[in-house]
Parts: C-alpha cells; sequence; structure tokens
C-alpha cells in the first residue's frame, strides 16, 4: 500500500496529504521547501503514536510540526520527512484551585492565556509570537517571553508532560526523573529529537493587580546599557523591558510621530520598562526607576510607553521602519553576562564596519539584562550572503567567547555542528545517548540540534 | 465609462507583496483564517496561501491555473488584512488572483454560472419580491436596496425596514432592478462586474438618487468599496436607526457579531452597538470584535464551495457567546445570521438588529418606547 493510505488507515481521525501545494507551505521561516514528502495532522493522540509505529518499523524521519515559527531551521531535517503537524491536539484544561493548566501540544501560548484570564490567573510564557508558536513547539526550543526575568522561559513552570517516544509508547513524565532516567528536562530543549510532546502541565499565576510602564530615549547605546545596570543595581529590575539602538537603515523611514520624537529629544536609542504587582509597590517602583533613568536619558512623553505594552507584540518600531523600507530582519540571540554588554556590542560595531552591516545593525536588550539580540535589516537578497555568514560566524564567535549563543529560537539546522558543541557542552552529550537509547532507527528530526555526521544518525 | 476603484496587478505587484510577508512569515493570521480552521493545513493559512502563490505565480498561465484551490479556498473575510503585521497579507491579492484564473477559464463552474445567471436575471435567486416597494416614491435623494438575498428569501424584512424608514420621515426610492455584482466579483470575473456596475450607477443618476440605504452587508461592501466612483453615499440600515433618537426597553444581553463586511470592511463598529444599547440590550462583545471580529465562514463563495468547512467558524462562534452568557447573538448580516442559526440549533437564539429595533420578536413586540421611533 502506498504510503498515503498506510497513514491513513494507521491514523482514522487524521487529515493526510501529499498534494503538491500543501507540501510547499511546510517548510521553515526564510526555508526552502522539498523536505516533506508527506504531511499528517493528528486529530488524537492515539494517531499520533500509530504514525511513528507505523514511520519507525519502516524507518521513515518523521518531525513534528508546531506553528513553524521557529527562526533556526527546526523543521528542516537532513531527509525527506512525514511532517505531524500537532496543532489539532489543542484542549486546554484549566483547574483554577490547583493553580494549573493542562495544554495539547497545539495550543498557542496566546489561546491559554486567555483560558486563565477567566479565572484571573495568567500563563506566564509570553513571547511575541503568541499567537502562532504552540506550546509543543516552545517546549521544544524551550523558548523565553517578554516575563523571563520573573518566571523563566516557558519550560520552568512545567510540572508533567505525555509524549509519545519514537517507537509509539506513551510516557508520563514529571520533573523527577522515572526508572529509565526520564523527565521533563530529557524532552524541554530537545528539539523534537526524542519525541513528540503531546501534552503540558504548566503551573500558573494571578494576574497582577496592575502595572505601570515608562518610556526613555537615549542618545547611546552605552547610556542605556548604564542606565539599565543603574537599576539593577538599585534593586529596581524592571519586570520586562526593551530596549535598544535603532538601525540607520530604517530611521528615517519611522512613522512620523516617532520620526519627530527621535528629532526632537535627539535620540538612537529607545527603552520601555514594566513594573507589575500591586499599585501602591508598583507606583513607587516605577517612579524610582524614572528618577534613575532620567540621569542617563530623556523621558519619552507617556503615551508611547502606554501603548507599547498592550501592543508588545506587534510593536517595535524598528520593525514598522524596516516593513516600509521592505528590508528584511534577521535576528541573532545571545547570552552575554551584563558586564559584557557594552564589549560585546563594541564587537559587533567593528564586525558589521568589516562585514558592511554598519547602517544594517540594531542592538536590542530585552527582559532581562543578559538577553542580548543583535538584528540585521537587510534586503532580502544579502540573507545568506558571503558577508551575512561571515557576519554570523564572526558574531557567535564572539557570543561563545563572551558569553553563549541563546537557546530560544533553536540551533535547528542553521548552527554549525561546532557552534552547537560548543554551545551545548555535556548537554549534547547526554542527547546524544538519549537519542541512541529512545530513538535508534534515527527517525525523529534527522539532522536537527544533533549533527548529522554524529554516531546516531549515521 | 467610470474609473474602477480596484486596480488590476501585474504579476510583479503581486510578488512584491508577498515579499513583505515573506519578509515576516510570523504566521499571526492563521488562527483566525476560516479557511484554516476549516481545512487544517498551513497551506490553507494565509502565510501557506502566500508561500504557494509565490511558488506558483512565476510559473505563468499553467503556474496560475493551478491557483484556484488557493484562491476559492478564502472567504474573503480579510481578517489576515485586519492582523498581518507587514502589509503583505492574502486577502489583498485574492481577487487579483481570482481575476487571473476568470481570464484562465478556471472558476469553478458553480460560481461561474450562478454569477452569469444573477448578472442576467438580476438576482442569483430564482425569484424577487418586490412588493416592499409599492407605493414608494419612483425619484428621490435617498435610496432603499434590500439585496438580492432578502428580496428573495426573505421579503418580510424590506417591507418591516420600508415602515421603519417611514417611521422616521424616510420615503426612500426603491432599488430591486440589479444585483450588486458581488457574485460576479467573488468569481473573478472583473469584465461583468464592471458592466453590472456600469448598470447599477446608471439606475442610480437616473433616479436622482444621492444616498442608498442597505440592509445587506454584503452588497454594502461591494457598493462602497468595489464599485466605480459615483459620488452616491452608501450606508447601512443601523447606521440610519443609530442616528435616529430612538429608545427602547429589551433588557436582553446580547453578543454581537460583526459582519466581516460592515466591521471590517465598511469600519461600520459603532452603530449597530449604540443603537443596540439604545433600545435596552446590554451588549457582550465576543474577544475578536469590530474590525478585529471572527468570520462565520459564509462569505466570498466559501459557505457554497465548503459547506462543511465554512461551518467550523459559526460553531466557535456560537461557542463562545454559550460561554459568555449571552441570551442571544445579534448581527445585522442574513448570510451570518443564517451560518451562525444553523451552527446554534436551539441552543441561543440568532437574531437581526433589525429584529430587536422593530420589536417583532415575540415577547419584545414593544421594543421601542412607545412603540415609535423619535425621530
Ligand atoms: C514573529 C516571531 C516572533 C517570535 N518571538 C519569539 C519570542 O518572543 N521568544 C521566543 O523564544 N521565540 C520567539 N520566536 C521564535 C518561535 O516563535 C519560538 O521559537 C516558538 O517557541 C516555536 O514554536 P513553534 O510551535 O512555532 O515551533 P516549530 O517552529 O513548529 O518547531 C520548532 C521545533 O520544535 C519541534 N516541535 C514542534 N512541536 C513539537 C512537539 N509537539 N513535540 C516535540 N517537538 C516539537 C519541531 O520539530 C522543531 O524542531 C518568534 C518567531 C517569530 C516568527
Ligand atoms: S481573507 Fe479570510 S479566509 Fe481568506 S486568507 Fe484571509 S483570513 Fe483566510
Ligand atoms: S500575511 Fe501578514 S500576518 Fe500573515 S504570516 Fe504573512 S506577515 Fe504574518
Amino acid at each position: 500500500m502506498p504510503l498515503l493510505d498506510e497513514l491513513r488507515s494507521a491514523a482514522p481521525d487524521a487529515v493526510v496529504s501529499a498534494d503538491s501545494d500543501d507540501l510547499l507551505a511546510y517548510r521553515d521561516i526564510h526555508g526552502e521547501s522539498g523536505r516533506i514528502s508527506c504531511i499528517v495532522v493528528p486529530g488524537t493522540n492515539e494517531d499520533v503514536l500509530a504514525v511513528l509505529r507505523y514511520c519507525n518499523s519502516h524507518e521513515i524521519p518523521v518531525v513534528p510540526w508546531g506553528g513553524g515559527t521557529n527562526l533556526a531551521g527546526a523543521l528542516t531535517p537532513s531527509r525527506r520527512a512525514v511532517a505531524v503537524d500537532m496543532k489539532r491536539l489543542n484542549t486546554i484544561t484549566v483547574e483554577p484551585d490547583s493553580l494549573m493548566v493542562k495544554a495539547g501540544a497545539g495550543a498557542t501560548p496566546d489561546e491559554v492565556d486567555r483560558r486563565l484570564r477567566v479565572h484571573g490567573l495568567r500563563f506566564h510564557h509570553d513571547p511575541w509570537s503568541r499567537r502562532s508558536a504552540t506550546i509543543g513547539g516552545a517546549l521544544a526550543l524551550d523558548s523565553a517571553g517578554t516575563l523571563y526575568h520573573g518566571y523563566g522561559r516557558v519550560g520552568a513552570e512545567v510540572v508533567s508532560m505525555t509524549v509519545a517516544l519514537p517507537d509509539g509508547s506513551i510516557v508520563d513524565v514529571d520533573n523527577d526523573p522515572d526508572g529509565r532516567g526520564l523527565s521533563t528536562s530529557t524532552f524541554i530543549g530537545s528539539e523534537g529529537v526524542l519525541g513528540l510532546i503531546l501534552e503540558a502541565t504548566f503551573m500558573v499565576h494571578p494576574t497582577p493587580e496592575t502595572y505601570r510602564t515608562a518610556g526613555f530615549g537615549f542618545r547611546k547605546l552605552e547610556r542605556m546599557v548604564d542606565g539599565l545596570q543603574a537599576l539593577a543595581d538599585a534593586d529596581l529590575h524592571p519586570d520586562s523591558f526593551i530596549g535598544g539602538s535603532i538601525p540607520r537603515a530604517v530611521a528615517a523611514l519611522q512613522p512620523a510621530t516617532e520620526r519627530a520624537m527621535m528629532k526632537a529629544l535627539g535620540i538612537r536609542c529607545g527603552l520601555f520598562v514594566y513594573y507589575e504587582g500591586e499599585e501602591g509597590p508598583v507606583g513607587e517602583r516605577t517612579s524610582a526607576a524614572v528618577k534613575v533613568l532620567s540621569k542617563y536619558g530623556k523621558k519619552m512623553p507617556q503615551k508611547y510607553s502606554d501603548e507599547w505594552w498592550p501592543n508588545r507584540h506587534t510593536y517595535f518600531e524598528a520593525n514598522q521602519g524596516a516593513v516600509e523600507a521592505n528590508l528584511m530582519t534577521h535576528v541573532f540571540d545571545l547570552i552575554i553576562p551584563q558586564d559584557s554588554t557594552l564589549e560585546m556590542a563594541g564587537r559587533v560595531d567593528v564586525l558589521a564596519a568589516e562585514t558592511g552591516f554598519t547602517d544594517a545593525l540594531s542592538h536590542t536588550l530585552f527582559t532581562a539584562l543578559d538577553a542580548y539580540t543583535v538584528a540585521l535589516y537587510i534586503e532580502p537578497n544579502r540573507f545568506g550572503s558571503p558577508e551575512f555568514r561571515a557576519f554570523e560566524h564572526g558574531l557567535n564567535e564572539a557570543a561563545l567567547e563572551l558569553g553563549t549563543v541563546m537557546r530560544i529560537h533553536g540551533y535547528g539546522s542553521h548552527f554549525s555542528p561546532d557552534i552547537v558543541r560548543r554551545s551545548l557542552g555535556d548537554r549534547l552529550a547526554e542527547l546524544v545517548q538519549s537519542k541512541i537509547r529512545l530513538d535508534p532507527n534515527g527517525i525523529l528530526n534527522p539532522g536537527i540540534l544533533i549533527p548529522d555526521s554524529s554516531e546516531v544518525d549515521r | 465609462m467610470t474609473d474602477a476603484k480596484r486596480a488590476r496587478l501585474s504579476v510583479e505587484e503581486v510578488l512584491s507583496h508577498l515579499e513583505l510577508c515573506a519578509s515576516a512569515e510570523c504566521s499571526f493570521c492563521r488562527d483566525g483564517c476560516p479557511s484554516y480552521r476549516a481545512f487544517l493545513l498551513e497551506s490553507k493559512a494565509p502565510r501557506g496561501k502566500n508561500r504557494v502563490l509565490m511558488k506558483r505565480l512565476p510559473e505563468g498561465d499553467d503556474g496560475i491555473r493551478s491557483l484556484s484551490t488557493v484562491a476559492y479556498e478564502c472567504s474573503v473575510c480579510g481578517r489576515c488584512s485586519e492582523v498581518c503585521i507587514s502589509g503583505g497579507d492574502t486577502f489583498s491579492i485574492i481577487p487579483e488572483i481570482r481575476a487571473r484564473l476568470a481570464e484562465e477559464g478556471s472558476v469553478p463552474n458553480v460560481l461561474e454560472k450562478g454569477a452569469r445567471d444573477a448578472m442576467k436575471t438580476g438576482t442569483p435567486y430564482s425569484s424577487k419580491d418586490r412588493s416592499w416597494a409599492d407605493g414608494l416614491p419612483g425619484k428621490g435623494k435617498v435610496g432603499y436596496f434590500p439585496g438580492c438575498n432578502f428580496m428573495a428569501n426573505e421579503p418580510d424584512v424590506p417591507k418591516r425596514t420600508v415602515h421603519l424608514l417611514g417611521r422616521l420621515g424616510i420615503e426612500p426610492v426603491p432599488i430591486s432592478d440589479h444585483c450588486c455584482g458581488g457574485p460576479a466579483f467573488n468569481a473573478g470575473l472583473t469584465d461583468l462586474f464592471h458592466e453590472n456596475a456600469e448598470a447599477f450607477i446608471a439606475d442610480l443618476k437616473e433616479k436622482g438618487v444621492r444616498k442608498v440605504i442597505l440592509s445587506c452587508p454584503g452588497c454594502l461592501n461591494i457598493l462602497r468599496n468595489e464599485f466605480p466612483k459615483s459620488g452616491v453615499e452608501f450606508v447601512h440600515l443601523v447606521q440610519v436607526l443609530a442616528e435616529a433618537d430612538v429608545s427602547g426597553r429589551i433588557g436582553m444581553r446580547v453578543a454581537y457579531h460583526d459582519p466581516c463586511n460592515l466591521g471590517r470592511k465598511s469600519y461600520v463598529v459603532d452603530p449597530p452597538r449604540a443603537l443596540l444599547k439604545a433600545i435596552g440590550c446590554e451588549v457582550l462583545e465576543f474577544a475578536d470584535s469590530g474590525p478585529d471580529s471572527a468570520c462565520c465562514g459564509g462569505g466570498g463563495g466559501f459557505a457554497t464551495l465548503h459547506p462543511d468547512g465554512s461551518a467550523v467558524s459559526s460553531t466557535d462562534r456560537v461557542t463562545e457567546a454559550l460561554e459568555m452568557g449571552a441570551d442571544a447573538i445579534v448581527t445585522a448580516c442574513r448570510t451570518c445570521r443564517d451560518r451562525l442559526a444553523e451552527a446554534a440549533g436551539d441552543r441561543i437564539p440568532v437574531y437581526l438588529v433589525l429584529d430587536l429595533a422593530d420589536g417583532t420578536i415575540d415577547g419584545f413586540e414593544s421594543a421601542l418606547e412607545g412603540g415609535a421611533v423619535h425621530d
């Protein structure tokens, strides 16, 4: 029986397709199509298990598909694979009394949060992609959102998970290793190479009583970084923030009001800070933060910061400018200890000058003092060019020297085996051991995270 | 020939529009897309459609002919356009793709035949009840166009509307000879659509009409947003009623569903709410409402071609209204009302705003204070 019919009879509640147009849509962001041979959209957990059993026994590669929003080629396997699209498995059960929520792999953080809000609760994972990423994909990459400073990455609040293993068996894991040594941490951040996450239970938190925001403009990145450092020293680390330089490539194309504001304030750098909690303390902390930051920059009109927080998932000035200029944004996420941020920024500036990206460069710090993003705003044809590769290589080397390459967007297939090895260290060895044990046929996500040349995939 | 409002796009222009999406590929538009909700495949969501379009369009005529599913598995609800962060949404280019498919003779039969017949007979339906127009003047500044759907399937609505307008002192000129052209527009048959639009406008000019009141948001969208410029103003009935000094004591908790053609495409968001409040309703809001409203799944020929798929969106809407504790769902569009009522069964009633405004619902005879609309 051809593959399609086999899969249809194995997974009766699934949508199965190998239509050429359907296949075209199953590719990574900015990636090439042609890596997927067939799509299965399971309607039940049993469908997932049956597809895995079939693929495992025929040694057919499988790619778990979430929202398809990762930025690291984590959906681009080295061999043609069956995509198992998890989005229909999106049941959400709120247990308000025990402050827990159980979410199917296909639910989005936005859906989970909306369901919690009805009970006066909220979900701690609030990425920019909250409307399109899935719980399964977020856990597979251990993503981080705007509340990372207070709550950590998405995986930090997981209490248990149900996972489909490559052989088609199912396992329930919690935070303590079971008899086989499997726990939630085996699968969190494993980029889908060890199992398909079916559902996860998280601790959740009451929605804070209130919040306040403030926005500041700075003449230089250094002033902003010093200001943030001063906040931390005064025990005023914001509950969330975003701040960064505005690249020349898009500054001229900012929407008119922002352009006027930037001109009036003479700024090249913007920062928004956010504090949440009870009315009194939040007001006091925000006022104290404003006092501290005023020594380093100029306070923006309040309406800008009022606008920022409710629109934080769509609002980022430079991106609007980039869209108007038809430029593509490429972000590199790094973790750089706060006392090395400026040294790193200096090295990035030199690197950008050497590779011709000075005008396109922006530095951003977000949500925690060590979370540092470098973005390039470039014409689409410069993506992947030799100078782009040179910039990327130099950046990763500098990051690994001063800190590390951040994993929130995954390693996928974009990073060289060397970078993955140096970033992950012992964790990679652990992953390889688990891979040999759980997926001896190497069917799950071949070439993702664990390089193809490793003993597992040979 | 009057100037067409919507300019045709070259393949290069479509591709550069798609480049905007390609620079982001965020998929923020996925979950609100009725086509995605119906088929559950990436290729049916705007980002997936855009990826297919980018690959197929440069392949010439064969590529274009292969785009039928991309183009017609879309309710043209405009939701992706509303949420898009890049300006590269699918909705904005669907009419162009449909027009190209029509040029290639690749319109689905059921849509093409329906559109051609409708433009010939002046209605997509087999009949057109015009009794509501009896006694109305033949010429005047204000016209009333109920839309073919109401005239064929619910002639009582135009009658009640004329009565209500009469109480506001408006005696409209009846407009009923032509279809608005929606079926031709949705099929992509642009020449046919423009021919019909010219005839429609000529009829208005002959009757001296400067402003047309409509009952159907679908027709409003076509006349207001797709017709060539004519200097005639097009408004929906709820706008007229909301401006009048009406009051009532209905005392119902209603979930108001914004029809895509009214809330999103014509930006008529506040008037229906103001009217419902004025007649004594508590208006509950869906999580996605106003210009951001979720589609009922019924537009753009989608329900005709994919009835099961379209039912997914309406069922979601009904579930949300029940969860909110609404006594009824209220909307201003017949297609939305029917889609939602079908999904609701006997779980929750679904009304048109008019039903509440003119007090014709059982038990709510005196919806308007003193039974009168105050001018
Ligand atoms: C506009 C935009 C904004 C973003 N903002 C943020 C942000 O603020 N913070 C952040 O951390 N990231 C962000 N990202 C990146 C991305 O959204 C996250 O990495 C997200 O968590 C990926 O989830 P996904 O469901 O889209 O995963 P996918 O891209 O579908 O998959 C990612 C990896 O996980 C695997 N996988 C998917 N589902 C499962 C499953 N059920 N079980 C096992 N493995 C699975 C896949 O095989 C793949 O290897 C952003 C991306 C975009 C496009
Ligand atoms: S117009 Fe509506 S149905 Fe069509 S692609 Fe956009 S969101 Fe989907
Ligand atoms: S159409 Fe707009 S919202 Fe949808 S994926 Fe493309 S850029 Fe994002």
